[in-house]
């Protein structure tokens, strides 16, 4: 039985890895050829996207952006978070925040995108690296908010209340003892959001409009929408670039990430 | 309340919802003084020692420490921060992410000392408890005796004026606890700090407290010093939870026994009568038992028996006695309780 | 004490919700902004706000491509988000009782943080009608080949598809670690062969995860609602509308013809919908959140 289970996993497991194997043979295709496996493979393309496409300039817009997004988003997460998680609100403010938190989590970035795209346009901030940032607040805001209540609301509370008894008051507690206790929380928060914005292409695509500040993702994307037939080689291997970030994120977490997504979960 | 008291503690009232945890506890404590909270779990001691630290908030009740009232369950109300008690609290909450060092300077810190004042009060008190030479460790590296002296260091580095500890010694290898313990009762005694312990080992509260304060069904039933609670306890709870005294519900056939006590049927309020195990001397009359098992002692052997009307008893002898020989007893001194379990009478006889 | 201590300690604890309440306060202002504007006709840059009453409603509501973008995109939800937490909870079950799940889960959960551009390049070139692996394969067994992303029919079961590949791993590694949580004495009672291992699944293991379940299908539910990046970039909403949804009507029709009012009216019915699965999972967070 448990070797016919393991059998059965085999099959999902190439589900899994052949559409992987082919973008990776993809990527070692000459221009012209398009036969999997490739007769002549080679990394011209690595190299082509890398020295002529400048690829690696849209992949640290994206850094940028990204890591300006979540500073912002834990800075307001936080002492947020912490009020959610563990001080004494009136009960009618506390659920108005919850509910504001888990809409806003919730609502199809979509629905937020023409009004959200008329205050930054209102307020020169297209095509801003502060104006993505603030853009990406959609996702990262309350996504950020959501994963540091859980990671709190799991704290054990007599560790605060240690230091309570030893003279610290709230904002002394949130910043001797809170935030350094919630930095596993923060670090997922870290990892899922670059995940999930690594990915973004709605805002990034219309907040930005000139050339040196578009995205990996939007850069890959109108490659690939292009009608007519482009160098598969070279899209694939701009792909696997892209993707090298997040595979070394997840890595670096492999024990965590499962951790990670399932300790948002419970909220 | 006297004005010599230094805590003083007023009808305080606790529930959760339905569930009554402190129903008007009343006591004081003086300067010096080690209060000793004795209680089975789950009787409201952690919840006490909480409401003194201004953790949570009594229903009802006054909190009034040093003179000033902490709390007086509406609007008076002093956070925990600002009361200047220290806590040992019974996993010890020390903060995973900071070396014993920081653990224990962080009142101080709190307090915005000097960093020299601070280094210095630290040392002085880790030398005292003896961890000077794991500062630089983080808890999770410390054997659990260790965290315990980081957890004590911690609360009294700031010389608070009142000291809590919840069941400090329950997380320390039972081998180790008699000295622990002893120097703990040295060290607060010569720094002169007032304090207020919990505990559910009645061996452990006799050993340390000036008083003794029994909780139960959320209130006192008897406050006193150990030896006041072994010889006079206020009921049937307090002479079982403290002395482990045997108890027997009273029954025609001791009305013999009763009798060389002068205790006629005329006393109808009596129900139980009690003898603790080292009052026993075995004789030729007496109460008849059946000797079930001897466990020795060391200095002596606990004799465990069963008396004809099938209860157990258990009584100290010098020497081992023979399992299923019978034997005949007789207790030197019998309480006598009430059918609500309170002391009615202490009776003493010549053997 | 201080002037400063003494503001700290009035400072109200609800003072701390501030940050967060004002980084969403501006969201939720967006939403007003967009009921609001959806009674207007607004081309941004070009003209000013102009009064329409329901005007934008009842046009979208009569527009066949948009109520077929509408009915596109509940399809996907139901149907994408429905086989991903039933095949999750399969492959779930099937690695609780691997004894070698630790060598499975890495890699079965490359496809979760595959960004979507990757998907689709894998994708367009599986199915590609010239040269596509798949066809490659067709052909080559003597099956003639297909070209399912210029089909009405088949376009949008195969973005499903990719979105089945893409997002199982979220539902198998959630549910696996609910499964993980079933204390092992419940379980280990009983020997284990084929048939028990069956029973002890159904009866004990996925009913004592059905909370976990509950949320993970309520997550699926909401995220499914966001496969712009997939669609945009597999089909463009074609071919004609057959994978038009409501996200590309607000991203093309809207915002590439700067017609404010038009996509403010596309973002409230947006809303509207989704807080079908919003609501319920609101209600979840606020009973496990509560303390
Ligand atoms: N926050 C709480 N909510 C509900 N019940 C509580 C809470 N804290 C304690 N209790 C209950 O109050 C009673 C007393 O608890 P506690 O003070 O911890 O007792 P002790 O320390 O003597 O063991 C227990 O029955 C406990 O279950
Ligand atoms: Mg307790």
């Amino acid at each position: 039985m448990a070797s016919l289970i393991n059998v059965f996993l085999i099959v999902v497991l190439l589900t899994v890895l052949v559409p992987l194997g082919v973008l990776v043979m993809i990527s070692l295709l000459p221009p012209g050829e398009w036969s999997i496996p490739p007769k002549s493979p080679t990394l011209d393309n690595f190299v082509y996207v890398f020295k002529e496409f400048r690829f690696y300039r849209n992949m640290l817009n994206t850094f940028l952006f990204i890591g300006l997004a979540i500073l912002i988003s834990l800075v307001l997460a936080l002492p947020t978070a912490y009020a959610i998680a563990r001080l004494q609100i009136k009960y009618y403010v506390w659920v108005f925040t919850v509910v504001l938190v888990i809409l806003v989590k919730s609502l199809p970035p979509g629905s937020l995108l023409v009004p959200v795209y008329e205050l930054l346009w209102k307020l020169r901030l297209t095509n801003t690296v502060l104006g993505v940032a603030l853009s990406y607040q959609v996702y990262t805001l309350p996504f950020v908010i959501w994963i540091l209540t859980s990671f709190l609301l799991d704290l054990p509370r007599e560790v605060e209340t240690a230091a309570r008894i030893d003279g610290a008051g709230r904002f002394a507690r949130l910043r001797h003892i809170i935030f350094p206790l919630s930095i596993p929380g923060i670090i997922s928060a870290v990892i899922l959001g670059f995940l999930n914005l690594w990915n973004e292409y709605m805002y990034s695509s219309v907040i930005v409009s000139s050339r040196n500040l578009q995205t990996a993702a939007v850069v890959l994307g109108q490659l690939v929408t292009s009608e007519y037939v482009y160098d598969w080689g070279i899209l694939a291997s701009a792909n696997i670039i892209s993707v090298l970030p997040a595979i070394f994120f997840v890595s670096f977490v492999q024990k965590n990430i499962s951790k990670a997504i399932t300790g948002g979960i419970k909220g | 309340m006297s004005s010599k008291s230094f805590v003083e503690i007023i009808d305080i009232h606790k529930s959760y919802g339905k569930l009554v945890v402190l129903e008007g506890v009343n006591f004081d404590v003086r300067k010096g003084e080690f209060i000793v909270i004795l209680g089975p779990s789950g009787e409201g001691k952690t919840t006490l020692l909480n409401i003194i630290a201004g953790v949570i908030r009594p229903d009802k009740g006054k909190v009034i420490i040093d003179g000033q009232v902490v709390d007086d369950s509406s609007n008076i109300y002093i956070p925990p921060e600002r009361r200047d008690v220290g806590y040992v609290f019974q996993n010890y909450a020390l903060y995973p992410h900071m070396t014993a060092f920081d653990n224990i300077a962080f009142p101080l810190k709190m307090k915005k000392l000097p960093r020299d004042e601070i280094e210095q009060r630290v040392e002085k008190i880790a030398k005292l408890l003896k961890i000077d030479h794991v500062l630089h460790h983080k808890p999770s590296q410390l054997s659990g005796g260790q965290q315990q002296r980081v957890a004590v260091a911690r609360a009294i580095v700031k010389e608070p004026k009142l000291l809590l500890m919840d069941e400090p010694f329950s997380n320390i290898d039972p081998a180790l606890r008699a000295s622990v313990r002893l120097e703990l009762r040295l060290l607060l005694k010569s720094l002169g700090i007032t304090s207020i312990m919990a505990t559910h080992d009645q061996e452990e509260a006799m050993t340390l407290a000036d008083r003794l304060l029994i909780l139960r069904r959320g209130k006192p039933i008897q406050i006193g010093s150990p030896m006041e609670v072994y010889e006079k306890p206020s009921d049937k709870f307090v002479a079982e939870f403290v002395g482990g005294m045997n108890i027997l519900e009273l029954k025609s056939e001791y009305s013999s026994l009763l009798r060389e006590y002068r205790v006629e049927g005329e006393d109808v309020s009596v129900k139980f009568m009690g003898f603790r195990p080292e009052s026993v001397i075995i004789s030729n009359e007496g109460l008849e038992a059946e000797v079930l098992d001897a466990e020795y002692k060391g200095d002596k052997w606990t004799i465990i028996a069963q008396i004809r009307s099938g209860e157990i008893i258990r009584f100290y002898n010098k020497d081992p006695v023979n399992t299923k020989s019978t034997v005949y007893i007789k207790p030197t001194k019998i309480y006598l309780f009430s059918s609500e379990g309170k002391t009615v009478k202490i009776l003493t006889i010549n053997k | 004490m201080s002037f400063l201590t003494k503001i700290r300690r009035k400072t109200p604890n609800e003072f701390f919700l501030i940050p967060g309440l004002i980084g969403l306060g501006i969201f939720v202002f967006a939403i007003c902004y967009s009921i609001y504007m959806s009674f207007y006709r607004y081309k941004l840059g070009f003209m000013q706000p102009n009064y329409v009453g329901l005007t934008n409603y009842s046009m979208l509501l009569h527009d066949p491509v948009f109520t077929t973008a509408v009915k596109n995109t509940l399809f996907f939800v139901a149907i994408a988000s429905t086989s991903e937490l039933l095949y999750g909870i399969f492959l779930a079950v099937l690695l609780y009782w691997s004894n070698k799940r630790y060598l499975f889960i890495p890699f079965l959960i490359v496809p979760m943080i595959l960004p979507a551009v990757n998907l689709v390049v894998i994708w367009r070139f599986l199915f590609h009608p010239d040269y596509g692996f798949v066809n490659q394969i067709l052909t080559s067994i003597g099956l003639s080949a297909i070209n399912p992303l210029n089909n009405p029919k088949w376009a949008m079961p195969t973005i499903i598809l990719m979105d089945i590949w893409q997002m199982t791993p979220f539902v198998m590694i959630i549910v696996l670690a609910g499964l993980s949580t079933v204390p092992p004495e419940v379980l280990t009672a009983a020997r284990i062969d084929g048939a028990r291992k069956f029973q002890l699944t159904l009866k004990i293991l996925l009913p004592m995860t059905k909370n976990v379940i509950l949320a993970v299908f309520l997550l699926r539910l909401i995220d499914a609602f966001r496969i712009f990046a997939k669609v945009y970039l597999l089909t463009r909403g074609g071919p004609g509308v057959a994978t038009e949804t409501i996200e590309l009507q607000i991203y093309n029709r809207a915002l590439r013809g700067l017609e404010i009012g038009l996509g403010s009216t596309m973002s409230v019915i947006f809303i509207l919908i989704s807080l079908v699965v919003i609501i319920p999972y609101t209600i979840m967070v606020l009973k496990n959140w509560r303390r």
